[in-house]
Formats: C-alpha cells, sequence, structure tokens
C-alpha cells in the first residue's frame, strides 16, 4: 500500500513538473517574441537612435571639456585689479597651478603693497591662495626695486568668468 | 486414508496461496519502485534540472525585455521632439566638430584676432593627440574620448587688445583653450607680446555610436538642468563664419 501511495506521488509529481516546464517553456517563448518586437521596433528608430548616441557623447565630452575649462582671460583682469600704483609686471607665464610674475615696484612698500593684495578679499582672494616672493634686487640708480614672485592658484580660481 | 489426501491438498493449497501472498507482497514493492526510479530518472530529474534552466532563461531574458522596452520608449519620446535635438546637436557639433579641420581653426583663430586687433606674429600647428579619458563628471556618466588639435601663436598688441583676444579666444564657437601662457608688457611703449598654446578639439562620428551602452541613452534627460546649461553655454558662444 505505501509502495503504491509512493508510486502515486511519482507519477503526480512527474505530470507536474511536466506541465509547469512545458509553462515556463511557453513563457520563455514568449518573452522571446517580445524582445524580437522590441528589437523591431528600435531597429525602425535608428535615426533617432544614432543622433542621440552622437548627441550623447558630444555632450559628455563638452561636459567634461568645460567643466575643466581655465579662463585665461581672468588672470589678466585680477592682475590688473591687484596692481597698485608704481607696481608694472614685466612678464607673465602660467601654467596649471602657478603663475610667475616679474616686474618693478617703485620701493618696498609698493611691493608689499602688490603682495597683500594677492590674498585679499575683492582683489585677488578668489583667484590666489598665496604668494611666494622668490628674488628681489634693488635698481640703485632709480630707486626702483625688481622682483619675481609665483602666485599660487586656487582650484577653480579661472574659471567660468566669461559665461 | 481419505483424510490424509484432503490434509495433504490442504497444505499445498496453503503453500501456493502463501506462495502467491509472498509473491504478491514483494511484487508491487517492487514495480513501484521501478516505476518510481523510472519516473524519477527519466521524467522527475530532467524536468527540475529543465525548469531551472528555463527559470534562468526567463530571468534574464525578462531583464533584457525590461531594458529594451524602457529603450524603445525613451527612443519614441525623443521622436517627438527630434528636430530640437537635431538643431542643439548642430551646436554642439559646432563646438566640437567632427575632425580637426585645422584650416578652418587656424582661420577662426585669424579672424579672432584680427577682430580684437592684435597682430598674429606666428600661428602654426604644433599636433594633435587622442584623449581618452574616464569621464566620472560628464552628464552620461561613461568614457569619453576626442580628439586635441594644438596650435602655437605669438603675436602683439596693447594691453587692452590682449585681454579682448584671450576673451574672444574664449568665447568662439569652436571651442578653443588656452593651454600654455606666456607674455610680456613694455612700459615704454604700453605694448605686449604674448605667446600662447592653444587646445581645440574634435569628434569623430565613428566613436560615437560605440561607446554607449542601451542603459545610457535612458538616462539622458535632455531637460535637466545640467544639459540646459550646457547647450545655454555653448549658444552663447560666438561663431566666426570663415567662408567669407
Amino acid at each position: 500500500m505505501v509502495s503504491l501511495i509512493i508510486l502515486f506521488f511519482f507519477i503526480i509529481s512527474s505530470g507536474s513538473l511536466f506541465f509547469v516546464g512545458r509553462y515556463f517553456a511557453g513563457r520563455v517563448l514568449s518573452i522571446e517574441d517580445g524582445i524580437a518586437t522590441q528589437k523591431n521596433q528600435v531597429s525602425k528608430l535608428a535615426d533617432t537612435e544614432n543622433l542621440i548616441f552622437s548627441f550623447s557623447h558630444r555632450l559628455g565630452a563638452l561636459d567634461l571639456i568645460l567643466s575643466s575649462r581655465q579662463y585665461y582671460s581672468l588672470l589678466i583682469t585680477v592682475l590688473g585689479r591687484i596692481l597698485p600704483d608704481y607696481v608694472v609686471i614685466s612678464d607673465v607665464s602660467l601654467d596649471k597651478s602657478q603663475a610667475r610674475l616679474s616686474g618693478s615696484a617703485l620701493n618696498f612698500n609698493s611691493l608689499a603693497s602688490f603682495i597683500s593684495n594677492v590674498s585679499l578679499e575683492g582683489k585677488g582672494a578668489s583667484t590666489f591662495s598665496g604668494a611666494e616672493l622668490t628674488g628681489t634686487s634693488l635698481d640703485k640708480r632709480s630707486g626702483a626695486v625688481n622682483f619675481s614672485v609665483n602666485l599660487s592658484l586656487k582650484e577653480g580660481g579661472l574659471k567660468n568668468v566669461s559665461k | 486414508m481419505s483424510q490424509n489426501k484432503s490434509l495433504t491438498l490442504s497444505l499445498k493449497d496453503s503453500i501456493s496461496l502463501l506462495s502467491i501472498g509472498r509473491f504478491r507482497a514483494y511484487l508491487v514493492p517492487f514495480i513501484s519502485g521501478v516505476l518510481c526510479l523510472i519516473l524519477g530518472l527519466l521524467v522527475i530529474k530532467p524536468s527540475i534540472s529543465n525548469i531551472s534552466l528555463l527559470l534562468n532563461s526567463k530571468k534574464s531574458l525578462e531583464a533584457e525585455l525590461a531594458s529594451l522596452t524602457g529603450y524603445n520608449d525613451s527612443l519614441k519620446s525623443y521622436t517627438a521632439y527630434f528636430s530640437d535635438i537635431q538643431g542643439n546637436y548642430q551646436v554642439l557639433e559646432q563646438a566640437i566638430p567632427l575632425d580637426d579641420d585645422i584650416p578652418f581653426l587656424m582661420t577662426q583663430v585669424q579672424q579672432i584676432a584680427s577682430s580684437s586687433g592684435v597682430l598674429v606674429n606666428s600661428l602654426q600647428y604644433s599636433g594633435g593627440s587622442k584623449s581618452s579619458l574616464e569621464d566620472t563628471k560628464a552628464v552620461n556618466s561613461s568614457a569619453v574620448s576626442y580628439g586635441r588639435v594644438r596650435l602655437a601663436i605669438s603675436g602683439a598688441g596693447s594691453p587692452a587688445t590682449f585681454l579682448s583676444f584671450c576673451q574672444n579666444i574664449e568665447k568662439a564657437s569652436r571651442l578653443l583653450d588656452i593651454d600654455t601662457f606666456r607674455y610680456s608688457y613694455s612700459q615704454e611703449d604700453n605694448s605686449v607680446s604674448f605667446n600662447l598654446g592653444l587646445v581645440s578639439y574634435y569628434l569623430p562620428p565613428s566613436k560615437a555610436a560605440k561607446d554607449f551602452a542601451v542603459s545610457q541613452i535612458s538616462a539622458l534627460d535632455l531637460k535637466s538642468p545640467e544639459v540646459k546649461e550646457i547647450l545655454e553655454e555653448v549658444k552663447s558662444l560666438k561663431y566666426y563664419d570663415v567662408e567669407n
């Protein structure tokens, strides 16, 4: 009797599993049909697809370029703002994080005023993070001070002025 | 004698009955066991592994279908304003053209110089490179690669015209970045002489379609403030018509 019950259970299980398998196979086929339909629809929108691909890519590149862009014209503007009277900048070169300047000042007071303007709010503080005086020499004939100074640029100090 | 005979018969019957009973008692479980084994090996086990495979397959296919449906829906929504996107795309293509087009670029720089009032002493192509950067900040958070064209320019002008030149370089519709920057000021004649390294960019069309995955097209939101900001910035740039 027990063996017949077990056999019955096996028969029922086999039948159930067979039909469940058939059901899932049918579902998979129907999903595959759905995928084929969607792919077919996508292929009909190839023009839009290509345009969006190109648009996205170009937009991504632009975002990258514009976000890392430095506006060097700002350096000229800020230098004009922080230069006191009687200080002349004769040579400026710039790399990514530092501006190297050389010039002459009427006297040490003018030079000191220029150096302090570099980190003064409303003058150079938004652009520069500090100044390092790398050399000074006194012109005995004229009394002028020739100097060279390195100005450290703030991160983002030369951004977004042209917007 | 007859009593003896009947006793022998009933004993035989009992033995045969006993044998059939025993036979039945062993045969039914034996046949059931064999059938269970056959069903287990030929139907149940393959069905279970088949169902397991079908379930995995169904899961991955459903994910693919959902992705494709989303992708298709996104494409359909873009179709509604295809011409707007096309117009914006042309603006983007002005900023980063399809190829390096060095003659156009050099003419644009010369036009900027003359309209700014600086005198160009030399303008030369100083090479190009292909950048391939892993872009984490960009709108689509994906790998963006583009080409660079480098120019070197030296010239002279007044401080005001030099400033104007730099500002116009930064506002040119075909993107130009100042890469190296050096100038000297002469107080005697109030003049500036300058040497600048310029970088411009290009993006070949073949790269565009390959670098993006299906999911990323759904992620592009053309109405997002980030996208609008970039478009506004690019539209505000000045176009130099080199044909005239």
